[in-house]
Parts: C-alpha cells; structure tokens; sequence
C-alpha cells in the first residue's frame, strides 16, 4: 500500500484556510476507512473529515493550527514503520515575519558593507539603491590626512561609520526626552546571585535590565512602538535590543520576544551574540529591535543618559550598581543596593507622565526583585 | 375602473386609429417615412376596450405594434406622427420610432417580442411594494408565446401576486406564419399551468373587450394577474407590403372587422361622420407634427478628469486613508457590508437573485444577513436570469434601486437580451426621459475548478454596450464607492466581481502600504484608478493595466520582480472597463516604458485591445507593448488546465523578464 495522504478540501468557495478543532484520533493509531478522524473549522460551519483508507495514521498538523486548502494534514501507510521517515510539520516550520524587506541585491550590498538593513528608513522595499545612498551618505576619511602636530589620524571602522549615522539621524529626527530615577535592587541582585550561585548560569546586570524592562513594556506598548508618516504603530513583539561595544564598535545585540523568555535564556542568547562579535563574526538574520537598553557599570557613574536609537520610541540606560545606607522601616541604618535609571523618549509622541509612569513601574519590579 | 362605456366613443376612438395608420402606410408609399410601422388594423377594439377599462395613470406596457395601444391610453397623436418621422417633437424625440414609446410611468413600448413581459412584471411588482393602486397591462400577440421569458414572467407573476393584466392578442398570424404551425397545445391551457387566471374571448367588440377588462382588472389590482386572451384579425400586413395570404383570406377576415360591427350598431350615418372627423383630426396632427424640425444628433460632452495633476504620487493622504480602510477586509465583506449600507441608506434599494435569502445568503455569501434585516426588500427569484433581471428595469423605472445577483457571470448570457436590448437602451430610445439605476453583481473568473461554464469572464461581450456601464473592481478598490455610484448613476451598471478575489484583504501597513507597495487612489468622476508602485512612483521600468481578479496577481508579480531583480513594476488598474477612458489611464503610464495589459480572458476583442487602440489613437502609445489573457480553449476544470489556461503571476513575470531581455 502506498502512502495516501488527507488533505485539507475545498468545503466553502469562499474559505482558502481552515483551522483544525479536533483529533479524533491519536498519532500512530490504526484508523479504518470511512472514519471520522479529524473536525476542522471554515468560516461557516465545523466540518467532520473522514479517512480515505484503512491503515495506521501520522497526524502532521496539530490541534488550532490554520491549515491551507489542499495542504496535507495526515498520512496513511499500510505500518508504523511505512509511516517513520515522514517529518512532523511544527509550527516553527513557518517562515517568521520579516520586517524589513529588501531587495537581493541590497541584501548582497548591505552585508558585504557590513551594514544592518535596519538602519536604513526606507518606507517599503529596500533596493540596491537606497543602500548605495546610504553607504554614500556615511562620510569618507579624507584621503590625504590633514597635518597636525604630533597628534594621530585615526580613521573609522565602518560600524563605526555607520552607526554614526544612525546616532546622527537620532539627533536629527527625535525629539530625545529624559526621566530618571533609582531603584533598589537589592531584593533583586539577591535573587540573580543565587541563580549564578545554585544554577551555575552566567548572569549579569544587563539581562536583570532586559528582563524588567521587557516584562514592564507589555503595560506600555506605546514604548514598544514607532512612528509612521501620521500614526504611532505599537509593535506587538518585544525585542530588546542591547547596546554592547566591542573594540570601540557599537553593535546592538536583539533579544526578540525578550518579555516572554527567562532570564537565563536571555542571559544565553545575548553572550551567544557578544561571543560572535568578539571573534568578529556578523550577527546573522537579527530581527529588528523595538526597545533599546544599555548599561554602563564603571564606578563612580550614577546616571548614564543614552540617545533613542532611530525606530525606537525609546531607550532605557542603567548606571553601575552602587550601595548606601538607607533607613529600614524600624528606624535602622541599612545597606542597599541601589541603581541610577534613566528613560530617554521620543517626545514627539510620548508625554512625559507615561515615561514616568513606565520608569516607575520598572522601579517597582525591579525593587520586588522576582525574577522569572 | 371607468363606470360606463360609450359606443360612440369607442367607435371613434378605434376609427382614428385605423385612420391613423392608415396614413401611415400612405406616407411610406410616398417615402416619406423611414424604417417600419406595425398596424394593428383590424384589431383597434382590443385597444380601446382594454383603455377604456383601465385608469389613465396606469401602466400600460406594448410590443412592436403599440400604436394603438399608445393612441388609446391617452396618447398624443402629434407627437406619435413626429416620433415615427424622427422629428424632434416625438415622444421619444425621434429616438425610439414607431416601436419604442414612452411616457414615463404610463406606457412603454419595445420591439423585441416577448422582452415587455419582464418590464412589465417589474413595474407591477414595484407597485405591489409601493401599495400603489394601480396596475399593469401588457400586451403581446400570439406569435410571442414562442419566448421563454413569457412564461418566466408569467410564473413569478403569479408567485408575486403582482397587479398584472396580460392581453394576448391572437390575430392567427406571425408574420407570415400561421399561428397553428409554430403553437402547440391551447393558449389558455398554457396560462392556466401557472395556476392564473385566463379569460378569452373570440373576435371580440370594443364593449366585450370593456366588460371583461374591467372585471379582471378589479381582481388584478388586488394582486391575481390574469391574463385576457383576445381572438382578433389583422386585416393588414405584419408591417408594410409582407402580407402573403391570399386576399379572399382576408376579405372573410374583414367581416370581422369590430369597428364595422360597431358602427353598424350605431345610428345612420356615423360611419361617415365618424371617419369624416377621424381624418380631419389626423391631417391637424400631422400638419402640426411636420412644424418640428429633425432630431439631431448633439455628443455627449467627455468626462474630464477631477484631478488636475492625476499623475501617481506616494503618500496621497486621501489614498492613504482609502488604503487604510479597506485594510483587512476581504473582498466578500467589503461587499457585503456595502450591500448592507446601501439597503440601510435607501428605502427604495432592493436586492434580487437566486438562493439569496438567509440562512444560504446566496451562492457566494454576498447577501448574508441581508434578507433578515431587510425582509421583504431581498426577493428570491426563480431560475430565470433574462426575466429577473428584465424586472429590475421595470422596478427602475417605478423609482426602485435594485441590485440584481447572477449566481454565476457566465449565466448573463441568459440575461444578454435583457441587459443589452432592454435595460441598456431604456435612457438612450426613451430620450433620457428615464433613468434606469439598475447593478448587476456579477461573480466572474475561474481559478476554482468549476469548469468551462462556470469559470469565463464574459465581460468583453457586455462591454462595448451604449447606454451600459461595466465595473470591475479589483478587491482593493474601494467597493461602497462604486457600488454608489452605480446606484445614483442614471444608467444601469454590470459590476464584475472576480470570485477567487472574495477571500483577499489588502495589506496594508502602518505607512499606507499595500503588500509593500506604494498607493495611489485617482478620484476620477466616473472611476477610481488604482496605481501601485513599488519605488513610489519614482523609478519604474513597467506598466502594468489590469483589472479586477488580475490585480493581486500583479501585485504578487510586482513584489516578486522587485525582490528578486530589482524590477519595478507600477500598476494601473481602472475599475470602469467600460466606458474605458484610456486618456485618464495615460497620465498614469510611465512614458516610454513598456505596457502589457491583463485580462483574465482571452485577449481577442478585449479589454486591452481597447486600451492600445485607444492609446494609438491619442499618439501615446508605448513603443512596447503586450497584451497577457487566457489561452484560446475553453477553461478546463482541472486544476492544472487552470493554471496552464488562465494568466498567473509566473506568466506576467516571464513576460516581464522576456522583455527585459532576462
């Protein structure tokens, strides 16, 4: 017996998808022809679908997934085994969302120039061209080096080039607004401390940041946003893009779907990127950030007040962790760990009261100090 | 009803009209008239009797040989001469001639046999809803029972229970055919099938004619049609010099004759008298009719564009906002939500079809919802395109906006001789002196297997049509809009839905955006152009024209060409196929870049042969053009005939890359 495979039918003229309601069967199970083995869902009525053939069944599509006309959804061999080379489809399998469309050939151009296609604010498809206007518009090291007098020429990277230009097109084009506060984060290093001690994971600060800020960003999806033409658009993922410096370049690493994941999975992927970038290897198919965080720890800092990076609404900069004592609830001097926190925003679409409202909410969280 | 009848007066009536036509067949031998005339000598008492039965603000509703009818209902014999010499003071202004009258809302008239039974049927089912008191009188003759469409008309009539009087004037003869050779079984067995009722007399008086009209009149203004089968003699030819019986044939006729017998029963003398006044009036009428001068033929001034600068650019705001609209909404809704707001905004909006009522809310789901909330207003009709689409008019012309569905746009080849003889001619041989609201959805294309009667896109036969608009809307055009716009235009409308279009929504992104693409809505006064682009209107290498179904495979072959090659493609896509303006299509044109033009059928006489010759004719057409349609074979129905048959992206992007010499 060959393999026979169910897909999904055309039931309503109208409907080019249906969702899947129910197995009535399980994987692997013996079905027998004219058997009622699955209910999907079309856009008019539930549907019962019946076995072809008689045999063992490989379910390939599973409960609630949006399934296309004609798409296969099961497969029936006359054994198990005649079943056991056949890939169950998971939904990963899709190909995710992409942002950023581009041209072949401006991919080709941007990667061998090293440049993030992000940075570039083109409204619809990216060409070859835009990517020509933007190298161009990065300035040029002037060829013969003007005299000085005992100094040195140094010249620029081109991630430093280019993020120039990014920083440049911010200055320009935002509106950057500032609120700061300080938390407490003693409850909180405690809590990372004992993650690093009992689990041996690697963790620092910046993804203590990544967490708190991602988790504290659902409330405020006009944060997770960005401007267009006449409107703000709220970006429903949150990617965290961490601002890591390497050698003097300016790389910012993306955490995406940063408020969904634990803060050891953040801590993972964010060195996985930092570990590419120092053994000079490009950051390959990074999906856009939407949220920018960036920390500084040297000592004697307490505020650093970071720029918003172009298509971001805004950014979060953290300074180093200090300790001083404070006053506890029972009148005693007590020493506490304390952070500086500054939220830069792009005033043109968001009011002060909701940047501080976010900062302080971060504060909050970050003072409970519950980490996952 | 009128109370009484005077004999004297019907006799007089019925003599003028013999006279009438009399002098018309005089005027002809003298070449003094052009084109034809039908007399109905002989068969005046029909005429008169039926007049006299019914009120003056009826409807009487007349075939090719109307004179009579039209005389008899109050016409007005001056302009009845002009009309059929094709002066200006006509009825109809020397549009409609001897078998096209009209005096709106009373009498109508039309020359293709059996075509009257659905106007008719249409007005008597507007005056039902109205609650209107009056009713409807159709007169056909017997060689008319040879169409289809009667008896459609005569089945929904009695299923509508409409205030419908059928006078079937069976004078033996059509043409040159005997009746007996070409009509099988009884007339009056026929009518009575349909559950009607039937009455009929032979070789009737005016007085006969009076009494019994007079009765079914009063049940049919209570909503039971009837149908009044008059036995009758034509005395004289069809038309003019086509009388092959032999005369002794007709000299037995002649005893027949009901004005005869009439003025016999009158007293001494009248005969005389009679005709005496009869010809002083016709000779009054005409001399008055040849005062006016000939019609003349004055253009219709061109639309001109709204749009000083109609040239696409990026970023129209009002675009925008258009675009953002409609973004998410498939095809089918935005129709049906428009279906929805047209019936809520008007009263006199009416949706008609087959299967459309709820639960089933018709074949495509189009008119869900619709007869819940607006019971009463959403009929079901039987399988009888020509018919139930010939009813709209009627409902038209009675003041009704109606919305017809054909389950599938290959069946408007059924409805053809009422869309392209009847609804489409109303305004033009009536001399604008109607207006005819009329849209007739229509679900076109193929791509879903159905196969080669389900699956054509017949629009190419509808365009081209006076007096007829063609719309097709691709799903990204805003469909409310044109949908009103057909429904306060004056002429009717053929709205060309493409069915595999009915599931897509437009993407369209925050920054205006659709599927990557760069908008531009053209308000024009008769059209909304859509123009995409992918470099914002700034760098493209291509034209592309295309319309309704053909526009997201455009979109999909721009995306890809531009992905992949770095190709631009700008899209144009007209929903007004016909009237095309091509010249407002031209400020859009990337000059000097190459055009191919799609259409889903096959390119022969289509859409874009009419686009380039309209080009050529203007001195812009591109030094390169193409044109993308069906292959010439029928649209088999499997699914890879399909795709090998129909254009598809991969075919306009070989083109394109063809071109491009890639």
């Amino acid at each position: 017996m060959e393999l026979i495979e169910i897909k999904l039918p055309q039931s309503n003229v109208n409907d080019t998808t249906a969702r899947i309601i129910e197995w009535r069967v399980a994987d692997g199970e013996k079905v027998s022809i004219g058997q009622v083995i699955l209910v999907i869902e079309t856009s008019k009525s539930a549907e019962e679908i019946e076995s072809p053939a008689s045999g063992y069944i490989k379910i390939l599509s599973q409960v609630d997934a949006e399934i296309s006309v004609g798409e296969t959804l099961a497969v029936i061999g006359a054994s198990p085994e005649a079943l056991s080379d056949i890939a169950i489809k998971s939904p990963e399998a899709r190909p995710p969302e992409v942002a950023i469309k581009a041209t072949a050939d401006a991919k080709e151009l941007a990667a061998s120039h090293n440049i993030d296609l992000g940075v570039l604010k083109v409204r619809g498809i990216i060409t070859k061209r835009h990517v020509e206007n933007f190298i161009a518009s990065i300035p040029k090291s002037s060829p013969i080096p003007p005299k000085t007098s005992g100094g040195r020429n140094v010249p620029l990277t081109k991630v430093q080039l280019a993020s120039m230009e990014a920083v440049s097109s911010s200055t320009r084009e935002t509106a950057t607004t500032y609120v700061l506060g300080e938390a407490d984060i003693t409850n909180c290093m405690a809590a990372l401390d004992s993650l690093i001690d009992d689990e041996g994971l690697l963790l620092s600060i910046t993804d203590v940041a990544i967490h708190f800020c991602s988790r504290t960003l659902r409330n405020f999806p006009r944060l997770n946003a960005r401007l267009a033409v006449d409107m703000v658009v709220e970006i429903p993922e949150i990617n965290i893009g961490v601002a890591v410096e390497i050698n003097g370049d300016l790389h910012f690493v993306v955490i995406p779907h940063a408020d969904s994941l634990p803060v050891s999975i953040i801590g993972e992927t964010r060195q996985e990127s930092v570990f590419l970038l120092l053994k000079g290897q490009p950051l390959k198919n990074q999906q856009p950030s939407t949220f920018g965080v960036t920390v500084l720890d040297q000592p004697g800092i307490t505020y650093q007040i970071p720029i918003v990076f172009p298509g971001h609404a805004a950014i979060t900069g953290f300074g180093p962790i200090r300790e001083s004592f404070t006053i506890n609830s029972d009148g005693f001097p007590e020493k506490r760990k304390l952070i500086g926190i500054c939220v830069s925003y792009d005033h043109r679409f968001i009011n002060g009261t909701l940047a501080a409202n976010f900062l302080s909410s971060l504060i909050k969280r970050l003072e409970e100090g519950t980490l996952n | 009803m009128k109370e009484s009848f005077e004999l004297l007066d019907a006799a007089q009536a019925m003599a003028n009209i013999r006279t009438f036509e009399q002098t018309l067949l005089n005027l002809f031998k003298k070449g003094l008239l052009s084109g034809s005339t039908h007399t109905s000598i002989g068969q005046e008492a029909n005429a008169v009797g039926v007049a006299a039965a019914i009120n003056q603000d009826d409807v009487v509703v007349s075939n090719h040989r109307c004179h009579g009818h039209f005389l008899a209902h109050d016409g007005n014999m001056t302009s009845l001469f002009a009309e059929i010499m094709g002066l200006e003071g006509g009825v109809c202004g020397g549009w409609g001639g001897s078998q096209h009258l009209c005096i709106p809302r009373r009498f109508y008239s039309n020359g293709i046999q059996g075509g009257i039974l659905p106007l008719g049927l249409g007005l008597a089912l507007a005056m039902k809803m109205n609650e209107d008191h009056r009713l409807v009188t159709v007169f056909i003759g017997d060689g008319t029972l040879g169409q289809g469409a009667v008896y459609e008309c005569l089945n929904m009539a009695a299923i509508y229970k409409v205030p419908l009087l059928v006078v079937i004037e069976d004078n033996g003869i059509a043409q040159s055919t005997p009746t007996k050779n070409t009509l099988a079984g009884s007339i009056v067995d026929r009518i009575l099938a349909f559950g009607l009722r039937c009455e009929s007399l032979e070789y009737p008086d005016a007085r006969q004619v009076f009494e019994i009209a007079s009765e079914l009149g009063s049940s049919v203004r209570k909503g039971k049609p009837a149908v009044l089968v008059l036995r009758s003699a034509r005395l004289g030819p069809h038309s003019k010099g086509d009388d092959t019986r032999p005369l002794k044939e007709i000299e037995e006729l002649k005893k027949l004759d009901p004005l005869m017998r009439m003025i016999q029963q009158l007293p001494a003398g009248a005969e005389h008298r009679i005709f005496n006044q009869a010809e002083q009036l016709i000779e009054g009428a005409l001399l008055q009719a040849q005062k006016y001068s000939e019609a003349k033929y004055i253009p219709i001034q061109k639309t001109k564009s709204l749009n000083v600068h109609s040239h696409p650019v990026a970023d129209d705001p009002d675009s925008i906002a258009i675009a953002r609209s409609l973004s998410g909404i498939s095809f089918l809704e935005q129709i049906n939500r428009a279906l929805h707001d047209v019936m809520a905004e008007n009263h006199s909006t009416l949706l008609l079809g087959e299967d459309l009522l709820d639960p089933y809310g018709g074949a495509f789901k189009a008119s869900s919802g619709l007869s819940s909330k607006y019971p009463g207003r959403v009929i079901a009709t039987p399988i009888s395109e020509e018919s139930f689409v010939g009813l709209c008019g009627g409902l038209a012309l009675e003041g009704k906006k109606p919305i017809v569905e054909i389950m599938f746009g290959d069946f408007l080849a059924v409805a053809a001789n009422q869309i392209l003889n009847h609804l489409a001619l109303y305004r033009g041989m009536y001399n604008r002196q109607v207006d005819v609201p009329v849209v007739i959805r229509a679900p076109m294309g193929g791509g879903r297997g159905y196969g080669p009667t389900h699956s054509q896109s017949l629009e190419k036969i509808f365009a081209g049509q006076s007096g007829l608009r063609v719309f097709a809307p691709s799903f990204m055009h805003p469909y409310k809009y044109l949908l009103e716009m057909a429904l306060n235009s004056p002429d009717p409308t053929l709205m060309v839905e493409n069915k595999i279009s009915y599931p897509l929504r437009p993407e369209v992104d925050a920054e205006g955006l659709i599927s990557d693409l760069f908008c531009h809505y053209h308000i024009e006064e008769d059209d909304i152009v859509l123009t995409l682009s992918p470099s914002a209107f700034e760098d493209d290498d291509f034209n592309i024209v295309c319309y309704g179904g053909m526009v997201p495979l455009a979109i999909n072959a721009a995306q890809q060409l531009m992905l992949d090659h770095e190709i631009s493609i700008r899209i144009i896509a007209p929903s007004c196929i016909h009237p095309l303006n091509a010249e407002n299509l031209a400020d859009k044109l990337v000059v000097d870049k190459p055009l191919i033009a799609i259409e889903e059928a096959m390119s022969a006489f289509g859409f874009a042969a009419e686009l380039i010759a309209q080009l050529a004719e203007k001195d812009i057409s591109p030094k390169v053009f193409r044109r993308i349609g069906a292959e010439n074979c029928v649209i088999g129905a499997g699914r890879n005939l399909e795709k090998f048959i129909l254009p598809s992206v991969e075919t306009i992007i070989s083109a394109v890359l063809e071109l491009k010499g890639e």
